[in-house]
């Protein structure tokens, strides 16, 4: 039986909308930093652009399959690379440009133009097996706001990061339950608590690196007469703003998604994909703990020179096989042959033998075990 | 397996936080340089967490290596957790040989939390026709929380797992011998034994069994007199395969060696089932030698046996059959099973006569590889074979034996399943 995908389930379809919403928000927090980093931050052209992001993401969440379904594979991966090409060309002529003639209004428009690009991305969210294209316009956006400095680049970088992490948790979440039939899996909340584990240092890290240490803007930036620098309760009041608006947006897109969100994926045809059915959970019986001999007396003497002498061998790089006897590992160990041919011998009838040493055999075992010890050399630097 | 997962981030991630880093000190801007080293903390707390969430885990199968063409084969995992963290996401990749598929993909979403484990089942079909075929490796894949990082862990668990012909009742055999009754046990001979059917009395000897005394010839005779019941004979089936090399043509299922095992193995199934004493002999490229034994799990042996023959011999069946004549006991059923019409008549009417004087009931079926896709010689003319088929068919009508003659044409499963296959001949 090779099986075609199942629908997703409501599992599935939750982290689908779950992983739109984070898209969203990394876009939309990009784009925003980017702006107020370089253009007069208003609420109407915040709203604008948390909308105009918010409707091309739904509309290409939605309806980009349909131009994805017209295009075969070659087509599909010609298109690919001719677009990677000519969006990193753009992207280094704009950068080039910006850090070139260090114009503020010029970074402002370039702020402008890949906010743009990022709807246009977001549109074509569909086309692919990856959401590359809004990834990095987003990180082109907070490399943009990260060369005004300050709180905004800090925000940028900061948030930036956040949100690609929770993007690409979810991202691989909704992959892997797409690829199977998993039948009632519900691992929103999990992935979103391991993605939020796991971002907790960096992003900790990074806020106390900038607080420490504000981040300071490109050097020698020409700002318009006209256009005041934005002060930082301004910016301040504009997070407050941006916030307001992610979380909007954030709703609409995670409603609308999962209203109109379909599975298309297809698997390859040797791999069947199976449903696993789930036995009871039982705890792991504990490992026998590994019972250790004790020697007394003489005998573990005898013993503990010859176990050290072996550990001794293990840091000059000798290693012995648990098959080998003790005259088998005498043969091979590098060391002098007289102590090496007593102190096994010893050690072969201390530990296997009925009777107890004596109290000159454990002497002599352990002085056989210091001249062994001094023949082996010093230890091998690793 | 590889649909759920992609290198495309951590590669992307990779380029673009290298251009951040470099941009961040060309240009003296810190937070590029920061967005750099974040992001790279980020990837490496990545790696890290995928290496550490497949350390702890360990997969075995546990499946019962057999199972015949196209049942459903119940193969279960059991999946340990030895770390203390939860795991989630797991996928396991595992080969089934029977399976259409070259590979089944499973995914225990989890939780599956640290020190316990997780009995996981899950069902495949053997669609491949008969053989031997491996079971595994198994692969365990853990992943980071961002899907970034890909641990793959590769448990040598390679098993072997034999797929056996479907076997279907040979409604002609249950004549053979005309015991197609419930018990298996009831033809007896009139010798003192163990079955129920009474013989007689005797005078009790020591050692005898005091609840077989019988105590009214007891009474009338004056001294301990017991029972005495027949002995039970158990029918006996033998079965002759000829794997003659000289007897091979077609290919796939339209084959000689197709044909003749599986008709070896629905005669075996159906006289196991009604519980002969079977065993089968051959010579292939090795000896096949199944000796007598009762029950399914004799008769799953000799299947297993049959499904390893190659048809490499250099023994002839009248060869073959000459050899074993001692192996085969008075009063059993004797199936000679060729690869070919072509045998030499006169002699095996010599054997047949000879089988048959000793009170064995021999059977004979005739595969017409003349009938099948040429390999290394070329068939024989259809007047010939129609005329050798003849012969052969004469031959057994003159001596009472019952016997068929099996056709690439023919399917196989209903030609083994008409109850006059061995009469109209």
């Amino acid at each position: 039986m090779t099986s075609v995908t199942a629908p997703p389930g409501d599992a599935a379809l939750r982290i689908l909308a779950a992983r739109s919403v984070a898209l969203y928000a990394l876009s939309f927090h990009a784009a925003a930093s980017a702006l107020v980093a370089w253009r007069p931050s208003d609420v109407r052209r915040l709203g604008l652009c948390a909308m105009g992001l918010a409707m091309a993401l739904i509309l290409g969440e939605s309806f980009g399959g349909i131009v994805d379904a017209g295009l075969e594979g070659t087509s599909r991966l010609r298109l690919r690379v001719t677009t990677a090409a000519a969006y990193g060309g753009l992207v280094v002529l704009a950068l080039s440009a910006a850090i070139g003639t260090r114009e503020a209004r010029l970074l402002g428009q370039e702020a402008l133009l890949f906010t743009v690009l990022q709807a246009a991305f977001l549109l074509l969210a569909d086309l692919g097996r990856t959401h590359l294209g809004p990834i990095a316009n987003a990180l082109v956006l907070v490399v943009l706001a990260s060369l005004r400095g300050g709180v905004v680049a800090a925000a940028a970088v900061t948030g930036g990061l956040a949100l690609l992490g929770f993007f690409l948790a979810l991202d691989h979440s909704a992959r892997v339950l797409q690829a199977y039939p998993v039948g009632r899996a519900d691992l929103l909340g999990a992935t979103l608590r391991r993605a939020a584990a796991s971002l907790a240092p960096v992003v900790v890290g990074l806020t106390v690196f900038f607080v420490l240490s504000p981040a300071l803007p490109l050097p020698r930036i020409r700002f318009a007469v006209s256009v005041p620098r934005t002060m930082d309760d301004e910016v301040a009041a504009a997070y407050r703003r941006l916030v307001v608006l992610a979380l909007a947006g954030s709703g609409l897109v995670f409603g609308v998604v999962r209203l109109l969100r379909r599975d298309r994926d297809r698997r390859p045809p040797l791999e069947e994909t199976l449903p696993l059915e789930r036995g009871a959970e039982e705890a792991l019986p504990e490992p026998e703990p590994r019972a250790r001999r004790e020697y007394h007396g003489p005998r573990g003497r005898i013993v503990r020179a010859y176990v050290g002498v072996l550990a001794r061998a293990r840091e000059t790089g000798f290693r012995s096989r648990p098959s080998q006897t003790p005259r088998d590992i005498a043969a091979h160990l590098p060391g002098p042959a007289g102590p090496l041919d007593t102190l096994t011998d010893l050690f072969v009838g201390a530990r296997y033998g009925p009777d107890e040493p004596s109290e000159e055999q454990a002497l002599a075992a352990e002085r056989a075990g210091q001249a062994i010890a001094v023949g082996l050399g010093k230890k091998k630097r690793v | 397996m590889a649909r759920s997962r992609t290198d495309t981030y951590r590669r992307f991630l990779y380029a673009a936080l290298g251009f951040a880093a470099l941009l961040g000190a060309a240009l003296g801007v810190e937070a590029l340089m920061a967005l750099a080293v974040g992001g790279f903390a980020l990837l490496f707390v990545s790696w890290g967490q995928a290496r550490r969430g497949r350390a702890g885990l360990r997969v075995a199968r546990e499946v019962y290596p057999s199972a015949f063409e196209d049942d459903a084969v119940p193969v279960s995992l059991v999946l340990d957790n030895r770390s203390r963290r939860t795991s989630w996401l797991v996928e396991i990749r595992d080969s089934f040989g029977p399976a259409v598929a070259d590979r089944q993909a499973l995914l225990e979403p989890g939780p599956l939390r640290g020190a316990r484990r997780q009995r996981l089942v899950y069902r495949t079909a053997c669609s491949r026709p008969w053989g031997i075929y491996a079971v595994g490796p198994l692969t365990l894949v853990a992943s980071d929380p961002f899907g970034l990082f890909h641990a793959e862990r590769s448990v040598p668990d390679v098993t072997p797992f034999a797929v056996f012909p479907r076997v279907w009742s040979v409604a002609g055999i249950e004549k053979l011998g005309a015991r197609p009754s419930l018990s298996p046990r009831e033809v007896t001979s009139t010798r003192p034994g163990q079955s129920l059917a009474y013989l007689g009395v005797r005078d009790f000897r020591s050692g005898d069994d005091l609840r077989r005394i019988h105590w009214p010839a007891t009474a009338r005779r004056g001294a301990p007199v017991v029972k005495e019941h027949e002995v039970d004979l158990v029918p006996y089936f033998t079965l002759l395969v000829d794997l003659d090399r000289s007897h091979r043509a077609g290919t796939g299922l339209k084959s000689t060696i197709e044909y003749l095992v599986r008709t070896s193995a629905c005669l075996v199934w159906t006289a196991a089932s009604r519980g002969d004493l079977v065993q089968v002999l051959g010579e292939g490229a090795r000896t096949l030698e199944v000796p007598p034994g009762a029950g399914t799990l004799h008769a799953t042996q000799a299947l297993y046996e049959l499904i390893q023959v190659q048809q490499e011999g250099r023994l002839s069946l009248l060869d073959l059959v000459e050899q074993h004549r001692m192996h085969i006991p008075a009063g059993s059923t004797a199936a000679l099973l060729s690869g070919s019409m072509f045998l030499d008549l006169e002699r095996l009417e010599e054997i047949l006569g000879a089988l048959q004087a000793r009170g064995v009931r021999p059977v004979v079926v005739l595969v017409n590889k003349d009938s099948f896709l040429p390999i290394d010689r070329r068939a024989v003319p259809r007047q010939e074979a129609e005329a050798q088929a003849r012969a052969a068919t004469t031959l057994l009508r003159s001596r009472a034996i019952p016997g068929a003659i099996l056709s690439a044409e023919h399917d196989l499963e209903a030609q083994l399943g008409r109850n006059d296959l061995f009469e109209e001949r």
